[in-house]
């Protein structure tokens, strides 16, 4: 039990859940790969005679694609991607890409980047040591929409050069890819990433120029988990916006008591400013009434 | 507190040549794996989820390096470390989820490219019994055969000369990685029958 004054002691139920699904994700593709017999970050060597290979196991891939029970998963931006690449387009993407779109359009749209990112996972690890550090950056030096115009430009960008161009820069490619197959790509942009949110703006990769982001920021408003709030309990201390992973200003309808949830398909229902809120006034609600809930006018 | 004030330009440059370097770079030199249909068709569908790599029973196919432009991560072959077996069922091809490897049946439907002797390298062509790409040769007799013939200005010795079929081999690479000459390079590559 927290020694601290009752209430304003920060919980934290949403982090924990959140973290066991970050690192149970990053952990269950490395653990199958090492079972099957391979070394993580491509440490394998082939011989003459066949070996077993992670393709055995009943998950092997990465987050661009992957096979799960049977199942085949692929990225759905990727799937945009190689549409233009390639200029042409097979329904077996379409099909290979639905349960991963179906699941976030479920759950909410940008639940990738919240819950199964591993890029926002360091990110926040980097978060975290630049306030260690004590380094004082810039606050939304670019806007959150940004990364809409970004997964567009990367769209076009494919057509243009016939090459599936964020597979080519992807930071979250550098890290699952990189720990599972030895991979490089997209490392450069990582460590660019890095010192860009260490020293010039506050989650600027996440908040604004993911272009990954971008695309599930696109279809973000869908889902059944919702930031909901009791208008009542706000002691309006913006603790919530201070912790918020995405751009804090998706909380103000809620807090200026226009709407009951926070409807921005940036919200990455990550749980963070439910776990901020010293008076409990929010929670993340199942179900749809957050679609027929209308906007309140303030008093 | 200076030199942090430069870091984010720095870091904005390096994405920048990062661009550049993506643009310019070309990428012949890769050898992809089977079922691939020519680098343009297969660089527009590979989105790099490495699933053919783990799919390879020899871990032949590996994530190509950071030298390798925008191909950076998409799978290749170091033949000279491990070479293709072309396994009768191209598990490789069957892992692929965008149809970047595709319609591989036979070993015959595989074009990885072709191989390419070395004549100045190759110690059969001056004279000495090798055979050793020939005997390693999947496909022995149709890719590789030898040429017998006698050693020119010598009536006595014979050269026993590897020949390519460049329309038979299909580039498994299997005489590059058994080839006895290593130094100063292999007598044999395999190069892509697209690249110029």
């Amino acid at each position: 039990m927290s020694t601290e004054a009752s209430g304003r002691s920060p919980r934290k139920r949403w982090l924990t859940a959140r973290r066991i699904v970050q690192t149970g994700v990053l952990i269950a593709f490395a653990a199958l790969v090492v079972a099957s017999g391979w070394g993580l970050f491509g440490l394998v060597q082939g011989g003459d005679d066949p070996v077993p290979t992670p393709s055995d196991m009943p998950l092997y891939g990465t987050l661009s694609s992957s096979h799960l029970l049977g199942l085949d998963l692929l990225d759905p931006y990727a799937v945009l991607q190689i549409t233009a690449a390639s200029k042409s387009f097979s329904f077996d993407w379409l099909l290979f890409a639905l349960p991963i779109l179906v699941l976030y359009a479920a759950v909410r749209g940008r639940a990738f980047c919240g819950w199964v990112c591993p890029v926002n996972l360091l990110l926040e690890g980097v978060d975290w040591l630049r306030g260690k550090l004590g380094l004082k950056v810039a606050e939304r030096t670019v806007p959150r929409h940004a990364k809409l115009g970004i997964a567009l430009a990367v769209i076009v960008a494919s057509a243009v050069t016939s090459v599936p161009v964020f597979e080519a820069f992807s930071p979250i490619s550098a890290v699952n890819k990189g720990i599972l197959l030895g991979s490089v790509a997209g490392l450069w942009v990582l460590v660019a990433i890095v010192v860009l949110e260490l020293f010039w703006s506050h989650r600027v990769w996440c908040r604004a120029l993911c272009p990954l982001g971008g695309f599930y920021e696109a279809v973000g408003r869908l889902g059944f988990l919702n930031v909901r709030i009791d208008p009542k309990a706000c002691i309006h201390c913006n603790a919530c916006k201070e912790a918020c992973l995405a751009d804090p200003e998706i909380l103000d309808p809620i807090l200026l008591e226009q709407a009951m949830y926070v409807s921005a398909g940036d919200c990455m229902v990550c749980g963070k400013c439910v776990d901020s809120c010293p008076a409990k006034a929010l929670s993340i609600e199942p179900g749809l009434d957050h679609y027929r809930a209308r906007p309140r006018r303030s008093r | 507190m200076g030199i942090a004030k430069y870091l984010p330009y720095a870091a904005a440059a390096l994405l920048g040549v990062q661009a550049v370097a993506y643009i310019a770079h070309p990428t012949d030199g890769l050898i992809r794996p089977p079922g691939a249909q020519g680098e343009k068709d297969f660089s527009s569908r590979c989105v790099k989820c490495g699933r053919c790599i783990e799919a390879c029973p020899y871990a032949a196919l590996v994530p190509a390096s950071a030298d390798a432009g925008s191909a950076v991560g998409s799978p290749t072959l170091d033949l000279r470390n491990q070479a293709c077996r072309l396994c009768h069922d191209f598990p490789c091809a069957a892992a692929c989820p965008t149809d970047a490897l595709r319609d591989v049946a036979a070993v015959e439907d595989v074009d990885m490219g072709h191989a390419v002797i070395d004549e100045d390298l190759c110690i059969a062509l001056q004279g000495m019994r090798c055979e050793v790409c020939y005997r390693a040769c999947p496909l022995i007799d149709r890719a590789i055969t030898i040429d017998y013939r006698l050693r020119e200005g010598d009536s006595i010795h014979s050269v026993f000369a590897p020949v390519i079929d460049e329309q038979a081999c299909v580039g498994c690479g299997l005489c590059v990685e058994r080839c006895v000459i290593g130094q100063p390079e292999v007598a044999i590559k395999v190069v892509r029958g697209d690249s110029t």
